[in-house]
């Protein structure tokens, strides 16, 4: 019935249903003004709830971002736990422009599983968002807090070498953008990299950007509005770094294995399996999976689905071998 | 993004309406998902667990979307809120303590939906009459439905009516899952009334490899049809059924028909008066208006429309704004 627009795969029926049935909750295109909205729902009490309904501790820690300007990290772990064991650094997403360093920890595909299964401890960051702190606040406050977490591996608890990064969407991205800045600066080491559907790519290049343009969820809109508030008028030109958008990074040697994941439909289905060929392409391992007709974020909207059951299941089965649980 | 969404959303069964509920099922019918997916959605919308027995074979799930173990039996099954999908199935919600507002609705729409999905799946010649309607089926295996139906030779018409229409005329009938949702179809070759009080659209005679064209003409029949009429038959449709199909072409509904959807309930009031009736006099006696109140209200209105419902060309411009506001609404007709 419509002829505008460009095909795209379509969504699995059941996340479909979802999607109609939270339309008006969930528009596809954020705008730079809803930026506020988007950040004004409290998150604190019932994260607080979440973690102590799976006996998980937490512990406030001030640490130096960047340029030495203070910042918080959080220690998550279980109750009473001793020892050593892997180390998860977590990098929340939220577009660059909202979410705290809880978004993503407590949820159905959320780290909080992985500290309970593995007897892992986590250290989740809260970055400084654009616009009001533009590139390269967020991917260096992030770098900073994982230059902490290896230099208190031993207090924390942490097995040097079983250290990953995590992190979902825009937190995908600073995960992906920390990698490269770990490997370029000799900084810590990582075990692995797991992009959940990450924001790689600043340019709005792609297909899938054009394909999800006003539909589904964190449309073609959306995402510029993310970049935009990230790198301003630098979005789409020649003075972009790879730490900010790891799409433009041209040497892939030498980074930790990655997990990647995306839907079919959605905006970073493209830049993700490029990053993947080009992980591959320089002799880098990498497990990706493109959930056929998953748009962005569908296991956290409707965690029910099928699919939404089959990917946090791919992603703790990767962990597992990376810790060598 | 991702955990902005998580944080936004999550479905709540108390604030689902009941639209959303009807639209859910009819996108999983669309995606032609199995049953248990179906099961899953209505566990998910109430918020209770939803089960399907069929004969000793018991299917839970909760709502989060895990199977749960099997009920003892179909017997406790069925002392829950439920519904009969054919041939002795059954699907029920099991809710504890006070029903949700949309729980039997939830169940409705489920127990369509598994009825539509086992009959699709049944071996063949239980699909007849999808297959018939189906201009998605060869030329041939639509012959080979109507044989079955013993149709063949017969000159047949489609009628279209809501999925919950009671009590169905007589013909062979099924529930098909249309692009605007779920739609009974009933084939008709004697030529048969529609009972009092049901909604229908009856669609085009013909032979019976034409019943692909008769259904759509009686789905366009349906959506056409209003609490003042009922019953829409194609044939008195006359050109407005090219001009319906058309219509659906296009993404966008029509400006005249906009134009109409944007005045007031007294507006439309007034204007529905005129079209019925032509006069300004039996306008005010039919809305006891004073005929100058009338008067001024449709100066007003032929400047809101662009065009004079007056004039001869206006009222046919008008009568055609009707049908394309009708059919620029979703689903298949007001209830």
């Amino acid at each position: 019935m419509t002829t505008t627009t460009t095909s795209r795969p379509p969504f699995d029926p059941e996340l479909e249903a979802v999607l109609g049935a939270l339309a008006e909750q969930v528009p596809p295109s954020i705008t730079p003004e809803m930026i506020p909205f988007l950040r004004q729902s409290p998150i604190m009490g019932p994260v607080d709830e979440l973690l102590a309904e799976r006996g998980i501790t937490r512990r406030d820690v001030s640490i130096s971002g960047f340029q030495g300007a203070e910042i918080v990290v959080s220690v998550l772990a279980k109750e009473g736990r001793v020892g050593t064991g892997p180390g998860i650094y977590h990098t929340h997403g939220g577009g660059m422009i909202a979410g705290d360093r809880f978004a993503g920890v407590a949820g159905v595909a959320g780290i909080a599983e992985w500290i309970d299964r593995f007897d892992a401890v986590a250290v989740t960051v809260e970055y400084r968002l654009a616009p009001e702190f533009p590139d390269p606040f967020p991917v260096e406050d992030c770098y900073a807090g994982l230059v902490w977490t290896a230099e208190h591996a031993e207090e924390l608890g942490i097995d040097p070498a079983r250290l990953i990064i995590a992190g979902a969407s825009a937190g995908g991205g600073l995960a992906a953008g920390v990698a490269l800045l770990a490997r370029d600066r000799g900084g810590p080491a990582l075990a692995g990299q797991m992009l959940i559907c990450p924001m790689l790519d600043d340019r709005d290049q792609t297909i899938s950007t054009r394909q999800i343009d006003g539909v589904g969820v964190w449309d073609r809109t959306s995402n510029l509005t993310g970049w935009n508030a990230l790198l301003g008028e630098r979005r789409g030109g020649d003075d972009v770094s790879p730490y900010a958008a790891p799409a433009r990074a041209t040497d892939h040697t030498g980074l930790p294995p990655a997990f990647i994941d995306c839907g079919s439909a959605e905006v970073f289905r493209d830049e993700d399996v490029a990053y993947a060929t080009s992980l591959w392409a320089a002799g880098v391992q990498a497990e990706l999976h493109v959930w056929p007709g998953g748009f962005h974020g569908f296991d956290m909207m409707a965690p029910h689905a099928a699919i939404s059951k089959a990917a946090p299941e791919a992603r703790t089965n990767w962990v597992a071998r990376i810790f060598g649980a | 993004m991702q955990e902005l969404v998580g944080r936004l959303t999550a479905l709540d069964p108390e604030a689902i309406e009941t639209l959303k509920v009807i639209s859910y099922f009819d996108t999983l019918l669309a995606g032609s998902v199995g049953v248990e997916t179906l099961i899953r959605g209505a566990a998910v919308l109430s918020g209770a667990v939803a089960g399907h027995a069929v004969g000793d074979r018991l299917l839970r799930i909760a709502p989060d979307g895990e199977r749960l173990p099997p009920s003892e039996s179909a017997d406790a099954a069925s002392a829950w809120p439920s519904r009969p999908t054919g041939d002795g199935a059954f699907v029920w919600l099991e809710r504890t303590g006070p029903a949700h507002a949309n729980d039997a609705m939830v169940l409705e729409r489920l127990a369509l939906a598994v009825s539509v999905t086992t009959a699709r799946r049944a071996p063949a010649g239980t699909g007849a009459v999808e297959l018939a309607v189906s201009a998605a089926a060869s030329a041939d295996e639509r012959g080979t439905a109507a044989a079955r139906l013993r149709l063949d030779g017969r000159t047949v018409r489609a009628v279209a009516l809501p999925p919950s229409a009671e009590p169905i005329p007589p013909g062979p009938t099924a529930l098909i899952a249309t692009a605007r949702g779920l739609a009974r179809a009933v084939l008709d070759a004697d030529g048969v009334d529609v009972p009092e009080g049901v909604r229908a659209g009856i669609g085009t005679a013909g032979p019976p490899e034409r019943l692909p064209e008769s259904w759509t003409a009686a789905l366009i029949a349906l959506r056409l049809t209003s609490p003042l009429r009922p019953v829409v038959d194609a044939r008195d449709l006359g050109g407005l059924l090219l001009v319906a199909e058309a219509a659906d072409r296009s993404a966008e509904p029509h400006p005249d028909a906009i134009a109409l959807e944007r005045l007031d309930d007294r507006a439309r009031a007034v204007l529905a008066a005129f079209e019925a009736t032509g006069s300004l006099r039996a306008v005010a006696a039919r809305l006891g208006m004073h005929h100058s109140t009338v008067q001024a209200k449709l100066d007003g209105l032929a400047v809101a429309l662009g065009y004079d419902p007056r004039e001869p060309e206006g009222r046919t411009r008008l009568a055609l704004a009707e049908t394309l506001a009708a059919l620029a609404r979703p689903g298949l007709g007001a209830e």
